[in-house]
Order: structure tokens, then C-alpha cells, then sequence
């Protein structure tokens, strides 16, 4: 009885269960956890993991990725992209928003659930007046004029914008951040930092963006000024 | 008749007695399943995509080679969903307890055993830690690993510079990464051969090397090279100066180290580590509203964060888990270099939670008290440090099997039913 209590491992060991229990238990945990299983992945289970684990979450990977600076807005797929070159298919909704006279820059922030990085630039945002509300559903602030903001869960996000807007056309991870203005010769262009992107650089690439936009207006004014006096 | 009832003895005995024949056909079983589960483990190796089933063992989805969700990781996700009042959530939860139950009520913990990556890194550390007896054979392991983990670093680099899409060749970064671990593996055995302190300055030096090389590097402004990324050197340095310095603490300590005796003091209570690790995984996540596990997992590190430098180390830099992590994965190498399955027995969260199962599991390894001859050999075969006599349920039973393969009379066999089941039925 002594040498019992001096072993541990008695404690741990032995089947306690009776057989009879056991053959009533083991299929119904068969059948039950089976049925669970199939039941669950049917009605979204499945589709949630695939959705969820298909967006690479860089805190998880406890790295950020070295990307390059700002160097030039896009029209078409730029030199490191898979589809190089090619016409970027912009969606209906992307084409409505900034083609509305109220919008001249679009940004589109993506992000995904317990993204540590994601949350951490969206409150930079909203610290800032860049950005309001939660990163689920959040929009603009009221820093800018004529600026739009869409947050986007990239693991939810039925539009098609995260695989459409990335730089490489490859998995590159959340949180990406796209800017869109639509120039003033109608094309649309664009450019895509993935990682955590600093708020300095992000308000910088805005000021770039209107005084763009400002000059490229003066220059048409100017232009259209030029030829109504040649013509004279 | 007495003489046939004797010669039914002498054929029962030479059946039972004929244990290598079986030692062989279970072992190569058991290494072609892990073999064949690692392979399944990185099938985005091969180009196939995300899919939406969940690994039944540890491995994480943020792989570049990972095709699964990891199953700690789909706990957090869901905690977060239902925490955001989004019905998915129980679905994931659900979809995950169905699983895992299903394939308890089957095998118990067999995929610790049989098909976990990370065991099977485990058991090829406690092989090698078994099997290599001389310093010799020592030095080519050392070196072999060496060339195994410059040949993970190099070739990516090469292909970089190259620009050749990287994508295909990530199997090379799992080379490196193997490489590495061995490696310190190896310094981990040259201290044990060693009673002297001299490989632990060695490991130390070599660490702080690795440090000093990778800020020249940098200061230089050498591109697309491993030895340019702070987080690789450092990590790997990181690698030989916790080494070291456990050697050296080993070396001053002597004898009157803290010993790990099988189930008992450290052993039993630092087992329950992983059932309060399990416990604190939802309640952090709800309450940091992020992926808190995962965020510090050292087993992400090891099966992706590793991999990923090796492939790209010039496109990467640490976050803020970054170093955390690292101290981790090499709190676990260490670990798992002196003790065999020591993140099975004290850390995994999913250990855990099919511990249980093993209590009603279906199949069973059954032990046989009529033909144990008392010799012990099961109780130093098995690598989770419990007693297969006493213990054939024990949540800490991994069913590797082990002590069935080294049973010489056959008292530990395999059974599709257990014995209780088998029991009702008078069988």
C-alpha cells in the first residue's frame, strides 16, 4: 500500500472506463465527432480555414517584409509582377468610386483577424484623421478632402481587390495598403506597399498624390489655354 | 499429448521470442508514415494551393510550404470570430473538436507518434543523440549539417541574384533549416561527450561570430546574402550562445544539476505545462484580440520563420515578436536535444488536448502480464518517459510503439480493439 502511494504514475495509468460504456462511447464519439466534422466543414468550417489561411499573417511569422520605397504610380502590372505589363483589371466598383467627382484618391487598407501589424497601422490612421471607426468596416477621416478610404479583410474580401492589387502578384501577407487617383488623361493609376507601411510615408505618398494631380491640372489648363491661342 | 502440449510451448515461445522480425516490419512502418506526413505536411512545395482542412498536428500556416491550418491557430481564429459575434466561428471550433475527436476515439495520440513533423524531428534528434557513439562519426554529422545548412543558404541567394522565382526551390530552405538544427544538435553532443568546458566556449564563440559577421554585413551593405540578415545570423547565433552557455551551466553544476527522472519532480509537473498552455490559448486571444499563441509559437518559427529567412534572407526584418520567437525556438532545440520528445512532453498544447483520448481510443497497445519477463527494456525504449506496463492509457502514451518493438517476448503488442472492448464480448 506504501510502495502504491510512492509511484506516481498509477495515478495516470489503468483504464477506468467499464467495456460496456466503452463500446457505447467509442461510436457514438465516432459517429458524433464524424457527423461534427462533415457537419461543420459543409456549413462554412472548411471554407472560414481556407479563406483564413490563405492570407499570410506576417506577425504570425514574427517578420515584416523589406519592400521597396515609393518610386512611381502604375498603370499596368509593374516589372516584378507575375502578369508584367498587362492591364490591371480594376473592378466596377474601384472604376465607380473614382470616377466620382467627390473622390480623387482611393486607398484600400487589408487586413485580417488578429493581424497585430493591421491593427497596429490602423490606429496610426485613425490617430491621424486618416482613418474612422474599426478596421472592420472603417473608413476615411476627415484629414483629407475628396479622399476615400475602403478596409478590406483580405480573407473576406469577395470584390477581388487583395489579389488584384498585389505588388508581385504572389501571396505577399497583410497589411497591404493600395492608393488609386485616376489621372487626368483618364487612366487610372495605382501602387500597392505589403507590410506594415509607416504613417510618415503614407501621408507623403498623399501630398505626391494631389500636388500630381494639381499640376497635372494646371498643365491641361495651360495646354488648352495654348491651343485656343494658336488657333486665334 | 504431454509431449504435444510441449512442443505447443516451444512454438508459442519461438512465435513470441521473435521480436526482430516485428522490431523491423513496426519501425519501418512508423518512419514511412512520418516520412509520408512530413511530405504531406509541405504538399505547397509541390504548388498546391491553401486548402481548407486543418493539420491534426502541429505545423504552421504561414509556411511557405504550408498547404493546412494549424490547429492551435484555427482555436485563436475562432476565439476571434466568436468574439466578433461571427457565426463561423463555432463552425471553425466545431469542425476542429470533430476532428479531433473522431481520430482519438480511433487511435488515441497516435499522430504524435506516427505522423507529427515536429516528433519526427524529435526522434531523429534522439536517434542521433542514441545511436552516435564516437567523436569521429560526431565530426561528420557536424559537418554534414554544416553543408546542409550553407547549401540552404547559398542556393536561395544564387536563385536571387539570379532572379529566379523562388517559389519551387523551398525545399532548400528546409535543408538550411535542418542543417541548423542538427547543428545544434551536434554542439549539444560534443558537450555531452565533453565532461570539459571547452565545446561550450566553442558554441558561445561561434554565436558571437555569427553577430559580428552579420553587422559587418550589413555595415557593408551586402545584398541578397544570408549573412546580411541580422534575424538569420542572429537567430542561428542565438542558436550557439544558449548552447553554450546551457553547456557551460551544465559543466559548473556537475553533478548537482537538476535530473530529469521519468515521471517524477520536474518531469511530472512540467508535463501539465502543456495542458495550461491548451487552457490559456482561447482566453488570450479573446482578451489581446490577436493570435497571442501564435504570435510567440516556436514551432512557427521552426517550420516557417526559419524557412523563410533561408529563402529570402534579404527580404525580411524582424517585428516585434520577432526576438521572442527566436529565444523560443531555440529554448526548444535545446530542449529537445537533451530531452527525447521534451515539446511532446512538457509544451504541446495539442499533445493535449488527444492525451485524453487515449483512455477510450478504439485501438490500444496492449500489455500482456503473463509473458512480461521484467526485463525493462519498454520502460528505456519509450521516449515520453512513462511505464507502458503500468500506463496503457496514459494521456502521456504516444503509441510510437516503441515499447511493443523492443518487447522480446511479446508482452506489449498492437491491438486494432483494446482489451476492455474485447472484454464485453469475452474475447
Amino acid at each position: 500500500m506504501k510502495q502504491k502511494r510512492k509511484d506516481p504514475v498509477r495515478k495516470f495509468g489503468g483504464r477506468s472506463i467499464p467495456g460496456i460504456v466503452l463500446i457505447i462511447l467509442i461510436p457514438a464519439l465516432l459517429i458524433g465527432g464524424g457527423f461534427a466534422w462533415f457537419w461543420s466543414s459543409d456549413l462554412g468550417g472548411f471554407e472560414e480555414v481556407r479563406k483564413l489561411a490563405s492570407v499570410k499573417c506576417l506577425g504570425c511569422l514574427g517578420l515584416d517584409p523589406v519592400v521597396p520605397g515609393f518610386s512611381e504610380f502604375w498603370v499596368e502590372y509593374p516589372g516584378d509582377h507575375d502578369r508584367a505589363g498587362e492591364d490591371v483589371d480594376h473592378s466596377d466598383k474601384v472604376i465607380s468610386i473614382i470616377e466620382n467627382d467627390e473622390v480623387e484618391i482611393l486607398v484600400l487598407f487589408f487586413w485580417t483577424q488578429g493581424c497585430v501589424p493591421c491593427a497596429e497601422q490602423w490606429d496610426e490612421m485613425v490617430e491621424k484623421g486618416i482613418a474612422s471607426g474599426k478596421e472592420d468596416g472603417g473608413i476615411q477621416g476627415d484629414r483629407y478632402d475628396k479622399f476615400r478610404m475602403i478596409s478590406t479583410d483580405a480573407a473576406d474580401d469577395d470584390d477581388g481587390f487583395y489579389v488584384t492589387y498585389r505588388p508581385t502578384g504572389k501571396e505577399t501577407g497583410v497589411p497591404m495598403t493600395t492608393f488609386i487617383f485616376q489621372d487626368t488623361d483618364g487612366s487610372i493609376k495605382w501602387w500597392s506597399h505589403y507590410g506594415k507601411m509607416d504613417i510618415g510615408p503614407f501621408m507623403d505618398i498623399i501630398e505626391d498624390i494631389v500636388q500630381y494631380l494639381e499640376a497635372a491640372r494646371l498643365k491641361d489648363d495651360y495646354d488648352d489655354i495654348s491651343s485656343i491661342d494658336d488657333h486665334h | 499429448m504431454e509431449m504435444r502440449k510441449d512442443f505447443l510451448n516451444m512454438v508459442d515461445l519461438s512465435v513470441s521470442t521473435m521480436p526482430q522480425e516485428k522490431t523491423i516490419r513496426t519501425y519501418h512502418f512508423r518512419i514511412t508514415s512520418q516520412i509520408f506526413f512530413v511530405i504531406v505536411a509541405i504538399l505547397g512545395i509541390f504548388g498546391i494551393g491553401m486548402t481548407g482542412f486543418i493539420y491534426p498536428f502541429f505545423f504552421c500556416p504561414a509556411s511557405p510550404a504550408a498547404c493546412a491550418g494549424c490547429p492551435i491557430w484555427v482555436i485563436e481564429h475562432g476565439t476571434l470570430e466568436i468574439a466578433s459575434g461571427i457565426n463561423n466561428g463555432y463552425m471553425m471550433i466545431l469542425y476542429l473538436i470533430g476532428m479531433f475527436v473522431a481520430i482519438g476515439a480511433l487511435v488515441g495520440r497516435s499522430f504524435c507518434g506516427w505522423a507529427c513533423p515536429v516528433g519526427t524531428l524529435q526522434d531523429l534528434f534522439s536517434f542521433l543523440n542514441r545511436k552516435i557513439k564516437s567523436i569521429k562519426v560526431l565530426s561528420i554529422l557536424t559537418g554534414v549539417s554544416f553543408l546542409m545548412l550553407v547549401t540552404g543558404a547559398v542556393i536561395p541567394t544564387i536563385l536571387a541574384n539570379a532572379k529566379v522565382d523562388l517559389q519551387y526551390y523551398m525545399f532548400v530552405g528546409y535543408i538550411g533549416s535542418l542543417g541548423a538544427f542538427l547543428l545544434a544538435l551536434s554542439g549539444v553532443m560534443f558537450i555531452k561527450r565533453f565532461k570539459s568546458i571547452v565545446p561550450s566556449m566553442v558554441l558561445l564563440f561561434v554565436g558571437t561570430i555569427l553577430w559580428i559577421f552579420a553587422i559587418i554585413s550589413r555595415s557593408i551593405g551586402l545584398e541578397h546574402s544570408p549573412t546580411s540578415s541580422l534575424e538569420l545570423m542572429g537567430l542561428f547565433g542565438l542558436m550557439f550562445q544558449i548552447t553554450g552557455l546551457v553547456g557551460i551551466i551544465r559543466t559548473i553544476l556537475g553533478e548537482k544539476g537538476p535530473k530529469i527522472r521519468p515521471m517524477k519532480g520536474i518531469d511530472r509537473w512540467g508535463r501539465l505545462g502543456k495542458v495550461g498552455l491548451l487552457l490559456l490559448i482561447a482566453p488570450t486571444s479573446w482578451f489581446f484580440d490577436t493570435l497571442f499563441f501564435t504570435d510567440f509559437d516556436p514551432i512557427g518559427g521552426i517550420t516557417a520563420t526559419i524557412p523563410e529567412l533561408l529563402l529570402n534572407p534579404s527580404g525580411w526584418e524582424g517585428n516585434q515578436f520577432f526576438w521572442y520567437k527566436a529565444v523560443f525556438v531555440v529554448g526548444v532545440l535545446v530542449l529537445v536535444s537533451f530531452v527525447d520528445r521534451g515539446w511532446c512532453r512538457y509544451l504541446c498544447p495539442i499533445g493535449a488536448m488527444y492525451g485524453p483520448t487515449n483512455k477510450i481510443s478504439i485501438s490500444d497497445i496492449e500489455f500482456r502480464e503473463d509473458k512480461c519477463v521484467h526485463c525493462q527494456l519498454c520502460i528505456k525504449a519509450c521516449p515520453m518517459g512513462i511505464n507502458p506496463k503500468e500506463n496503457k492509457t496514459d494521456p502521456e502514451c504516444i503509441r510510437c510503439g516503441r515499447c511493443a518493438e523492443s518487447c522480446p517476448t511479446g508482452a506489449q503488442v498492437w491491438t486494432p480493439v483494446n482489451s476492455t472492448v474485447r472484454g464485453v464480448f469475452g474475447k
